[in-house]
């Protein structure tokens, strides 16, 4: 396991991360080389046009898929160094995932779907449904625990999403398109809780956005173009 | 995770497929019922049969004529009663004849001429329910079955105690047959018994042979019933009435029948075991069509787990315990339905008789099922076994899935 010294604390940091699809003369890179810092509280977006690689590079940061070639530092952790079971684990405990889609499961409730990632961690049932109802009523959501995902708007399918990446304290909070389902009132709404939250719980959060309203309200914007970091502009030196 | 949520979550999958998983659970229903209904009525069978010729004495040889120009008489009698191990002979008439009490008849029962004393050696544990057995001498007397005094279709008694019974039979004389009717005085009413090699005894009308043989008009009998000294005299007392009668008789000893009886139904048992648990394994192949599809329906779901760090080992015991539980569900009805259909074959069944058998009339003998609970215990099993092997494929394929495609999957 490689640990990295920085003066700083970067919670997440890259190094020359490549991901190339496709083999011979059909290759296609998606990323080139990228080396990203991300220090511990910070909020973050990557901006990009469509094909820059800013969803490719989130899957990397969340150890959802493995670089064609560089390292994903997580915690001073050499992620891809990890075996699957370590890797499962460390998504489990340290990183949530938003999607631009939701992808809450369909036929159990709002509460159950919040509860799902608890499962993995042996919690117990009441302490578990005890979680899962804060959560949902920190997202601002109480009174619809038992709603499956059907019978809620785009909105609130979205809070429910987010309970689901909060509610077990993960030091990471990665989002991809969080709010390209939704209309700019509700999107507003949502990134009003994202900050709440990386305010209140320290949660390090990487956007993934094409919306530059959303991008404006991290404290940094990170864009890319070709697969290769074009340039940073940072937005709040609070971190 | 737990035990609990891993079956909690396999149940949400399941119930969100509601006719799906209705359909495969039906399959499984049907394979391990067959299994249960169909070895438990062979055994029942088996162990029936059994119980019927062991009831004769494991001693006891029977000896029929199949040639007509062989008629066992009298001096049969004697001669076989020299053959070495042999305790006694005893001969019987029998002829199924019309049998009235007052204005209720009895059509096709069973009448046996047989020495009322040794009747009662012949038969392990009969006895009687009231009166007493006539002499051998008695040529007016008669000891009715338990089901010709109360036969189940009539709402009273038949005969009872000190009844006269007239016994018709049809007597072929000088190319005619006459119908001679004998009276005879209820001196004894069995208890029941059930059915052996002699026939329904329940069903049956026991005379004396002197009696029989002046109903029936003929110095032969219907076949002889020899008590060996032991069981090791047997075979060489079949042997020897081999060597005198050759093929004109018949000679059957309930161990020859009983090896026989059991070799076939062992086979039998084996075929019918084969057949229903190829149907369980059709059924089984259902699981996995099911558990495919749910696989492929589900592939964002899974993508999803991944995501949320779901682990590989996690993701295939949650798929496979969908499958596990359609076959433990289906398992458990089937087998519940087994019995409740073996018991039902143990009723329906005997109605569907040859012609012959169906002499014994006054309701039916029930055919035996022995439904043991390893029996039960073994086909939930196998079935939860075939639903495991035909689970672990798609599960495993759940579990290999790629995040990143997975959550890209519409």
């Amino acid at each position: 396991m490689n640990n990295f010294s920085s003066a700083e604390d970067y919670i997440v940091k890259t190094l020359d991360l490549w991901k190339v699809y496709g083999r011979g003369r059909l290759a296609f890179s998606a990323l080139k080389g990228v080396n990203l810092k991300v220090k511990r509280g910070e909020m973050v977006a990557v901006v990009g046009p469509s094909g820059s690689g800013k969803s490719t590079l989130l899957n990397l940061l969340g150890a959802l898929d493995h670089p064609t070639k560089g390292k994903v530092f997580i915690d001073n952790i050499d992620i891809f160094r990890l075996g699957d079971n370590a890797l499962t684990e460390l998504r489990n405990r340290k990183i949530g995932f938003v999607f631009q889609s939701f992808n809450l499961i369909q036929r159990v409730s709002a509460l159950k779907n919040v509860e799902i990632p608890l499962m993995m961690r042996n919690i117990s049932r009441e302490k578990r449904r005890r979680l899962a109802v804060a959560m949902l009523k920190a997202v601002g959501l109480d009174g619809k625990f038992n709603h499956k995902p059907t019978e809620l708007s785009g909105g609130e399918q979205q809070r429910v999403a987010l309970a689901r990446a909060l509610v077990v304290r993960p030091s990471i909070l990665l989002g991809d398109e969080i709010t390209g389902n939704l209309d700019s009132k509700t999107s507003m709404e949502i990134m009003e809780l994202i900050r709440r939250f990386n305010k209140t719980l320290k949660t390090t959060v990487i956007l993934v956005t094409h919306n530059m309203q959303i991008a404006k309200q991290t404290d940094r914007i990170v864009y890319l173009r070709d697969g290769m970091v074009e340039r940073e502009e940072i937005l709040n030196r609070k971190v | 995770m737990k035990l609990i949520d891993i079956l909690d979550f396999a149940w949400s999958g399941m119930r969100d497929r509601k006719l799906r998983t209705a359909l495969t659970i039906l399959g499984i229903v049907i394979g391990s019922s067959l299994i249960v209904a169909l070895i438990s009525s062979t055994q029942g069978l088996s162990t029936g049969i059994t119980e019927r010729v062991s009831r004769m004495g494991v001693t006891t040889i029977s000896v029929f004529s199949v040639n007509p120009t062989l008629r066992l008489t009298d001096e049969d009698v004697m001669r076989i009663e020299r053959v070495e191990g042999v305790k006694t002979v005893i001969p019987f008439y029998r002829v199924f004849a019309k049998v009235s009490c007052g204005e209720k008849t009895l059509d096709q029962i069973q009448v046996l001429g047989i020495d009322p004393e040794k009747l009662f050696e012949l038969l392990n544990g009969l006895e009687l329910e009231s009166g007493k057995t006539p002499s051998s001498l008695d040529q007016a007397r008669a000891i009715i079955g338990y089901t010709v005094a109360n036969p189940p279709d009539l709402d009273t008694k038949f005969a009872d105690l000190n009844h006269v019974i007239n016994i018709e039979v049809n007597v072929f004389r000088r190319g005619r047959i006459l119908k001679i009717t004998h009276p005879f005085l209820v001196s004894g009413v069995l208890k029941q018994y059930g059915a052996t090699m002699l026939g329904d005894i329940d069903n049956t009308v026991f005379i004396t042979p002197l009696a029989a043989k002046s109903m029936v008009k003929r110095t032969h009998y219907s076949g002889l019933f020899i008590i060996a000294e032991s069981l090791d005299d047997v075979d060489p007392i079949v042997k020897s009435l081999t060597d005198m009668y050759g093929r004109k008789v018949r000679v059957i000893s309930p161990s020859t029948i009983l090896q026989n009886v059991q070799q076939i139904l062992y086979q039998q048992t084996v075929f019918l075991g084969s057949i229903a648990a190829i149907s369980l394994i059709v059924a089984g192949v259902g699981i996995m069509n099911t558990a495919y599809v749910s696989v492929m329906e589900r592939t964002r779901e899974i993508g999803i787990l991944k995501a949320i760090g779901f682990k590989k080992r996690t993701i295939m015991i949650l798929f496979l315990s969908e499958s596990v539980l359609t076959g433990l569900i289906g398992g458990v009805i089937g087998v519940a339905f087994g019995c409740i259909l073996a018991l039902s074959m143990g009723n329906i069944l005997p109605r569907f008789r040859p012609p012959a058998p169906k002499r014994m009339v006054g309701g039916h003998v029930q055919l035996p099922v022995q439904i043991s609970p390893e029996l039960l215990i073994f086909t939930v099993l196998f079935t939860v076994a075939i639903a495991v092997l035909a689970g672990v494929y798609p599960a495993w394929k759940a579990s290999k899935l790629d995040p990143v495609a997975a959550l890209k999957h519409e």
